[in-house]
């Protein structure tokens, strides 16, 4: 008997995003949290397409000054933040981005997340780290964007 | 004496919040605490965010650690139980992880471990519609666990809590209920002791 897969079990799909970034120009962390709550509130509505979210779209920004935790589980709710940097202008960090919703595949999650992030480009210089397999390693290969 | 504790829940139900204050407790009372974390996607989150609280974790990504990743999380139970010796492992599984199979992976990972206690952690702004989308596998994830955890009392009114637990009771008649805020600390205290963690 085949082994069950729980993730197949939910009917639930996944992607995950490491990014580094470096700012154009002066960027308070309240706008970047605003910025990247937008991220996740457009990568629900990417993978949902009206229908409620049954899953949890989550990001972490880290900066040298402190950083943003952003959590979303329902678009009622909204996005929840978490911001330690508090004043200090952001210049560069990393954020970690992971979705996982039922009822949709992976592809289509990371299509939403890949779409969610272009419009930061306009305000950051973005690189994505791709991770690639091959055989039992893992391959990180970089795209930038901006 | 090694104890493992599984924080178990559905995407988006509190684990990691639950976690750090579980972590930063347990440290604090100097217990010698050990975290393993697991993701479904490629890329975490969680443990970044359990360091950034000052915690130290192991993080697996890229699958479930009920299924495809078992032998990943036995691996690490032996490494971990070997080389840091701690008196608890934390278990963040993913949200779609059934805690009934994890069980199973802990009894056969030829680790020796005192107790192994397991937490199932209900959304309470979301278990209505949660149960009425996923009602087969919100099931499996409330099943056998010590403990079912009514988290975010903070956001509903109390008769819903009692709604909710009628839910979980209709799926697991026999199961032991707590209420917790784990972003406001409410009730983690009471969950400590009922886990026996501590």
């Amino acid at each position: 008997m085949a082994e069950e897969d729980s993730k197949e079990l939910a009917d639930a799909g996944s992607f995950g995003l490491k990014v580094d970034f470096e700012t154009k120009g002066n960027i308070h962390a309240k706008e970047l949290s605003t910025m990247m709550g937008a991220v996740l509130l457009e990568v629900a509505e990417r993978i949902t397409e009206d229908r409620d979210l049954i899953g949890h779209i989550k990001a972490f920004v880290k900066t040298p000054s402190g950083y943003i935790k952003l959590n979303l589980v329902d678009t009622e709710l909204g996005v929840e933040i978490t911001d330690t940097i508090g004043d200090a202008v952001v210049k560069s960090g990393s954020m970690n981005l992971m979705a996982a919703a039922v009822g949709t595949a992976d592809r289509d999650i990371e299509s939403a997340m890949r779409k969610a992030l272009e419009p930061v480009s306009k305000k950051l210089k973005i690189t994505i780290h791709e991770h690639d397999h091959d055989g039992a390693r893992n391959i990180d290969s970089m795209i930038s964007l901006g | 004496m090694m104890m493992i504790c599984q924080l178990a829940g559905f995407l988006g139900a509190g684990k990691t919040t639950l976690m750090v204050r579980l972590g930063k407790e347990l440290s604090k009372a100097g217990k010698r605490v050990a975290i393993i974390v697991n993701e479904v996607g490629e890329v975490g989150v969680d443990g970044a965010v359990i360091e950034a609280y000052g915690l130290r974790s192991v993080e697996l990504t890229e699958g479930c650690i009920c299924c495809t990743l078992s032998g990943s999380l036995q691996n690490t139970l032996r490494i971990i139980a070997k080389e840091f010796k701690p008196d608890i492992i934390l278990i963040e599984p993913t949200g779609l992880a059934l805690p009934s199979k994890i069980n199973t992976i802990i009894r056969t990972s030829m680790v020796e471990v005192d107790r192994n206690v397991s937490v199932a952690l209900v959304d309470a702004y979301r278990a209505e519609r949660l149960f009425k989308e996923t009602k087969a596998f919100f099931s499996r994830q409330i099943a056998g666990v010590d403990v079912i955890a009514i988290n975010k009392v903070d956001l509903v009114p109390e008769e819903k809590i009692k709604e909710i637990e009628d839910l979980i009771r209709e799926l697991n008649p026999g199961s032991r209920i707590a209420h917790i805020s784990a972003k406001e600390g409410e009730g983690v205290r009471e969950l400590i002791e009922a886990l026996g963690v501590l």
